[in-house]
């Protein structure tokens, strides 16, 4: 606790400096959220303050706002993202096995890249009426000298469409997916 | 402050925690509270983004661990692995086992059931898993891609 409070102090702020260099490489989508969120915080704080001279007022209206829109950043990351599984599913639905078929995805809220591959199927998997499919797909970097990164998913038909069914790490695996 | 999220590691609320004591401070040394708040902010961010970008970095570093040696092993035979963190907290080890290679025109990936144990003791936690690593370029990486949106759920 000690070596946090340092922060506060002059010489602490280059440190975090060394620290938001560090934010270049984690990814985008959480700058997003916490950044939208801060900021929405912080105006929900200056607004709660102008009209209450009451610092815990103040600070507990700042950090409503601020859960409020972290689960509208979150909302929307999870939708643009569900547009690329989407993509992916429905270019792998008519292919049977060792086909090939391109894949690519135009995000309308430009929040995520615009990536693109290959996509094939593995393996059939058919339990009852219900039809999967195990798939390879490659995502393409823009730079061919990055190289291809291949991943496996599992697609299931949903009625007319095709879905991604990958379940969720087991909960123990989550690590700081969280 | 570099130290802290390092000895925490895993704990995601030490952002909070930073931006908790400095906020408080910073209100307390200008007495306008949305500037401490702001300030608080900003503070939990940073934390934050840092200690997510550790954690990161040692779970892909386990996964490396497993997925190197998948390439090397024969269908069906069992071989040990284990992972050693620069920062000695949770170094995990177990057995691992290709069960399946999945040919495709695209990449060769194979299936891998692996166990996991946290520590030495004969009651230290363990799990059982399966995951996939695909082929790319000399390497063999992880391949297990993100779990459906509608089954994102808290992990988000």
């Amino acid at each position: 606790m000690a070596a946090i409070t340092e922060v506060g102090r002059g010489s602490g702020w280059l440190r975090i400096g060394v620290a938001a260099g560090l934010l270049g490489l984690g990814g985008c989508s959480s700058v997003l959220t916490e950044g939208s969120s801060a900021t929405a915080g912080i105006a929900g704080a200056g607004l709660a303050n102008a009209i209450t001279k009451n610092g815990a007022v103040t600070a507990g209206i700042g950090l409503g706002v601020l859960a409020a829109t972290s689960a509208g950043v979150k909302y929307l990351e999870k939708r643009v993202h569900g547009a690329e599984q989407d993509e992916i599913a429905r270019a792998a639905g008519p292919l049977g096995e060792g086909e090939v078929a391109p894949w690519q995805v135009r995000h309308d809220i430009p929040i995520e890249e615009e990536e693109g591959g290959q996509v094939t199927v593995a393996r059939s998997i058919v339990a009852g009426d219900l039809s999967c499919k195990e798939i390879v797909f490659s995502v393409d970097p823009s730079d061919p000298a990055r190289g291809r990164a291949f991943y496996t998913a599992f697609v299931c038909r949903d009625g007319a469409r095709w879905k991604w069914a990958s379940a969720e790490p087991a909960t123990e695996r989550w690590g700081s997916l969280q | 402050m570099l130290l802290v999220p390092l000895v925490l590691i895993g704990c995601s609320s030490v952002g909070s925690i930073a931006g908790a004591v400095v906020g408080a401070a910073t209100g307390g040394a200008t007495t306008n509270p949305v500037v401490g708040y702001a300030v608080g902010i900003g503070t939990k961010v940073l934390v934050d983004q840092l200690v997510f970008y550790i954690g990161r970095r040692r779970q892909q570093g386990e996964q490396d661990e497993i997925a190197a040696q998948v390439g090397a092993l024969p269908i069906g035979v069992s071989a040990p692995w284990k992972i050693d963190h620069d920062i000695p907290i949770g170094n995990e080890h177990g057995d691992m086992t290709v069960v399946r290679q999945i040919d495709s025109p695209l990449a060769t990936c194979r299936e891998v059931v692996f166990t996991v144990v946290d520590g030495h003791a004969a009651d230290s936690p363990r799990g059982v898993f399966v995951t996939t690593a695909c082929q790319q370029g000399p390497r063999w990486k992880w391949a297990q891609a993100e779990p459906a949106t509608a089954r994102w759920g808290f992990l988000q």
